[in-house]
């Protein structure tokens, strides 16, 4: 049902909606990471690793910083359509912004799962 | 009192500048409009607009000390001096502070701000509950002067697209109207990315409602009553399943 109201048939809605499940998901994230930390009090660089070591909280904080991704690059993406009215140059900027959310995704991936944990 | 008001007049300037101006007042002079229309008599070549004196049929608003107001109602005693008085933001000026608001009120007309019901009609009025009733509070008392939607930056950005708040306060006293009977025609009628969406909660619009409304408040409503609606229109589809499971 939920997948329903993301669908063409929202245009508005859906855009709108995925923004604010993208900012719950995140608060819920975020509220997760915080138990955590505090329950293991990671005092030294070893500790913090063995926080991220467990895949399945590897996967939790992918998916915190794809909500964070897709969060901004809707909001971006809002801001370019308001205050730059010329295309090419909107064009451009999208692109750029486009590359720049790839990319930090890319960083994030490396460091989740190309590193030693 | 020292007053620095914009002053734009097409037929004789090129671009639009500022007017210093220094007026005596008397002590029956408390609101703003007071102070103009005694500015008016020094110099008769300012445009505004006025009528009702007392903040009820809203065509003084103008942009006071940065922040959009109705001038009958603004006290002087609360004014930083210069008093600096521009026409509303976001809408082509005509002249001086008078504004050309022709695109807020195309906005207004495309929410369909009339009651549509086509029962007919009883021999007295369409009754409702008290508790119906109330549910217009707050909705109904906007008197359509433009502080709202003018203040707003979609707005300015999107004009011919983004209906506004002063549009969406009133598309909403008529959703959460019993009486109406066009409530899914209304929510369809907003549903592209710019007529209702637009708006990112920045609240402008109700720090500057003159009548203390809540335009925000009732764009909020308007998106909530929209997944509510979306809801109830997918529960009646059968679920969808992927390798076999049931999916949201």
């Amino acid at each position: 049902m939920l997948f329903e109201l993301l669908t063409a048939r929202y245009p508005g809605m859906r855009l709108w909606l995925t923004q604010r499940l993208c900012a719950l998901s995140m608060a819920i994230v975020l509220l997760l990471f915080w138990v955590r930390v505090l329950w293991l009090a990671p005092q030294d660089y070893a500790a913090w690793v063995a926080v991220f070591s467990p895949l399945w909280w590897r996967l939790l904080t992918l998916w915190f910083f794809i909500c964070m991704l897709m969060h901004a690059w809707l909001g971006v993406r809002d801001v370019l359509r308001d205050y730059v009215p010329h295309l090419g140059s909107r064009f451009v900027l999208q692109w750029l912004v486009n590359i720049a959310v790839c990319g930090n995704a890319l960083a994030v991936l490396w460091i989740l799962f190309g590193m030693d944990f | 009192m020292r007053f620095s008001i914009y002053r734009f007049n097409p037929d004789v300037d090129k671009k639009p500048y500022m007017q210093d101006y220094d007026i005596e007042l008397e002590d029956s002079d408390q609101m703003l409009l007071d102070a103009l229309m005694r500015l008016k008599v020094v110099d008769d070549t300012l445009s505004m607009r006025k009528s009702c004196r007392e903040g009820v049929c809203g065509s003084d608003a103008m942009n006071i000390n940065g922040k959009n107001g109705l001038a009958c109602i603004t006290k002087l005693e609360d004014l930083q001096e210069p008093v600096v008085l521009r026409p509303m933001p976001g809408l082509p000026v005509i002249r001086d502070l008078v504004v050309d608001m022709t695109q807020f009120f195309d906005n207004y007309h495309s929410v369909m701000p009339y009651l549509q019901n086509h029962e007919p009609p009883p021999e007295t009025e369409r009754l409702q509950s008290p508790e119906d009733r109330a549910k217009l509070d707050g909705l109904y008392e906007c008197i359509l002067c433009g502080a709202c939607t003018t203040s707003c930056p979609s707005f300015w950005w999107n004009p011919d697209k983004f209906v506004g708040p002063a549009g969406l306060i009133q598309a909403y006293r008529f959703i959460a109207d019993s009486r109406d009977q066009e409530q899914e025609a209304r929510l369809e009628n907003l549903e592209d990315p710019y007529r209702l969406y637009r708006c990112h909660n920045i609240m402008n619009c109700t720090d500057v409602c003159p009548k203390k409304l809540n335009p925000n408040a009732a764009i909020a409503a308007i998106k909530n009553l929209k997944i509510e609606k979306a809801k109830e229109h997918t529960q009646h589809k059968p679920s969808k399943k992927i390798f076999g499971i049931k999916v949201l």
